[in-house]
């Protein structure tokens, strides 16, 4: 999988994934008339059920990122 | 087609497209930072500051008696996002005064309401700088797109930048302090953070999901660094700052350095044309619901976070401490189905998730300290009590019914100001004395027979609030102060 360029942290990028031409034929087929935009949003879809586990919260922040916001929260008085 | 993935088996096959078909309804959050119901004149106040909240008002939910359980952003907004008081997420106090103790306590917390949504196949947005723990859950955190600025990229020129490079030391670090100056005063202003987040609610018509928005807009918070402003030109500031107390005073002195004015009256009007300007980006996204049909579709829901203290209590432009104008913060909600009115009743903050997981009726199996306020709305009180924490000061909490207040200090200085906002075991009486000058604590006052006796069996799984309320060094060791 091609990584585009990531412009920043947080922001959702997005990258190419290659499929077998009969697979990609087949998932077309299937979403027709569903309302599903496309192969790829099928195929993220598809992926995300199959990953998310859980709701919970997982939190895991730089450095870097803790001294912006101190730095922010500083000029308003904290 | 079966796949055995992170040790789940799932049927491919019988994924349906849930999000588009179950027809689901946005949601917007609206958080207006600094936030109190005495300056808008939907609660009241004498100048319309709000004018676009109360059209907004006629056709949504006015909860009256709306308490943050917190007077602070990130203990506030993580209780939004759990459904729990914050001593039972973790995150009591506010950054950067929250301990490692505190985040590993919302380490185990299960449930994140971002993360719900996003599971749920919400596009899910958040508009917002403070980021942390705050953007799990978030496909999109920004609080603005990132560009660079014009005078970054005008320094960037190869000859400007030999230029710069060839003057005198002095001049080089004169001119680089006021690009760093400028830059640290950037906040994004309400028009801003609201055109960012409508041009995300139009992106989502792409993917043909719901989305979940969640704006926060700092514009109303103290030095207002957003707002235009012209002051009066009265400077009666050093007068005020005389009688402030000696710790808070230098604390103040510092704060107002800056921001060009020199009255107290002209602060406070600045903190109204705030609220104005972000009232104003509101209507606009009113406008915008309601031209693209997306109002009978959308949840949106518009709070404060915490109150803010502009002279009250000889505290100013704070949020110290937990009178009701740092916790009584404004509650609007529309919820598409329900008419709009306005409702008496204690309500918390704690109480948003549950209710929208009661709107759709999904279950979770996870506990919450919060209740649905569905029932309210149809006529039914839910909660005798609220329950509040200082995010500010290392040891305050408090316990508040429609009449009374409790307010219990153990460790009381302020992490600000150093000043002691509360002290000891306070308590008021509401109805005789709204605005909190006079401690009537006393260990067989009516607030504490109703606590001691009380059987709510929310309250004893308040762990925490029990310990603080109801345990003996309350009402044996403490009953003296």
């Amino acid at each position: 999988m091609k990584q585009s360029k990531k412009r920043n942290e947080n922001k959702v990028n997005y990258g190419t994934i290659s499929l077998p031409l009969p697979l990609v034929k087949k998932i077309k087929k299937r979403i027709k008339g569903t309302g599903m935009a496309s192969v790829s949003a099928y195929v993220s879809f598809v992926l995300r059920e199959i990953l998310s586990s859980t709701s919970s919260v997982s939190k895991s922040f730089s450095k870097k990122e803790i001294e912006e916001v101190k730095k922010r929260l500083k000029n308003l008085g904290y | 087609m079966l796949i055995y993935l992170n040790r789940k088996i799932i049927d491919v096959e019988d994924i349906k497209f849930e999000r588009k078909m179950e027809n689901k309804k946005n949601i917007i959050i609206i958080i207006i930072d600094a936030f109190r119901t005495k300056n808008i004149s939907l609660f009241g106040y004498e100048k319309i500051t709000d004018k676009n909240l109360k059209k907004i008002a006629k056709s949504s939910i006015v909860l009256n008696d709306f308490f943050s359980s917190s007077n602070a952003t990130a203990p506030s907004l993580t209780t939004l996002f759990t459904g729990k008081y914050p001593n039972n997420h973790g995150i009591i106090h506010q950054f950067p005064y929250t301990t490692q103790e505190e985040i590993n306590k919302l380490n185990k917390v299960n449930f994140w309401l971002p993360s719900f949504l996003r599971d749920k196949g919400y596009e899910t947005i958040a508009i917002d700088w403070i980021g942390l723990w705050f953007k799990d859950g978030f496909n999109y955190y920004e609080e603005k797109e990132k560009k660079q600025s014009k005078l970054k990229k005008f320094l960037k020129i190869p000859i400007v930048k030999k230029f710069l490079l060839g003057l005198p030391n002095w001049a080089y670090k004169y001119g680089k302090k006021i690009v760093k100056t400028r830059a640290s005063e950037e906040f994004t202003p309400a028009k801003d953070t609201m055109n960012l987040g409508i041009s995300k609610i139009q992106e989502t018509t792409f993917s043909n999901k719901p989305f979940f928005l969640f704006m926060h807009f700092w514009d109303t918070h103290f030095p207002f660094p957003t707002t235009k402003f012209r002051g009066s030109g009265k400077n009666d500031i050093n007068e005020v700052v005389k009688k402030i107390d000696s710790n808070q005073r230098e604390y103040f002195k510092k704060r107002i350095t800056d921001i060009n004015l020199y009255s107290i009256k002209d602060m406070i009007d600045k903190y109204d044309v705030s609220i104005k300007m972000v009232d104003k980006q509101i209507g606009e996204l009113y406008k915008f619901l309601k031209k693209n049909n997306l109002w009978d579709d959308t949840i949106l829901i518009i709070l404060g976070d915490h109150g803010t203290s502009l002279t009250d209590h000889e505290n100013y432009f704070s949020s110290s401490g937990l009178f009701d104008e740092t916790i009584h913060v404004p509650f609007i909600i529309h919820l598409p189905g329900f008419e709009g009115k306005k409702i008496d009743g204690l309500v918390q903050n704690v109480d948003i998730l549950p209710t929208i997981l009661d709107y759709f009726d999904w279950s979770v199996n996870e506990e919450f300290d919060g209740k649905s306020f569905l029932n309210l709305i149809k006529g039914q009180q839910i909660r005798d009590k609220v329950f509040f924490f200082d995010g500010l000061a290392p040891d305050i909490k408090g316990v508040r019914t429609k009449n009374r207040k409790l307010i219990i200090a153990r460790e009381n200085s302020c992490n600000l100001c150093k000043s002691q906002h509360h002290k000891g075991i306070e308590e008021y009486d509401l109805i005789k004395d709204p605005n909190e000058l006079t401690n009537i604590f006393n260990v067989s006052s009516e607030l504490m027979k109703f606590l001691e006796n009380e059987e709510d069996k929310s309250f004893d799984n308040m762990e925490g609030i029990k310990t603080y309320v109801r345990s003996e060094s309350i009402f044996t060791e403490e009953k003296d102060l």
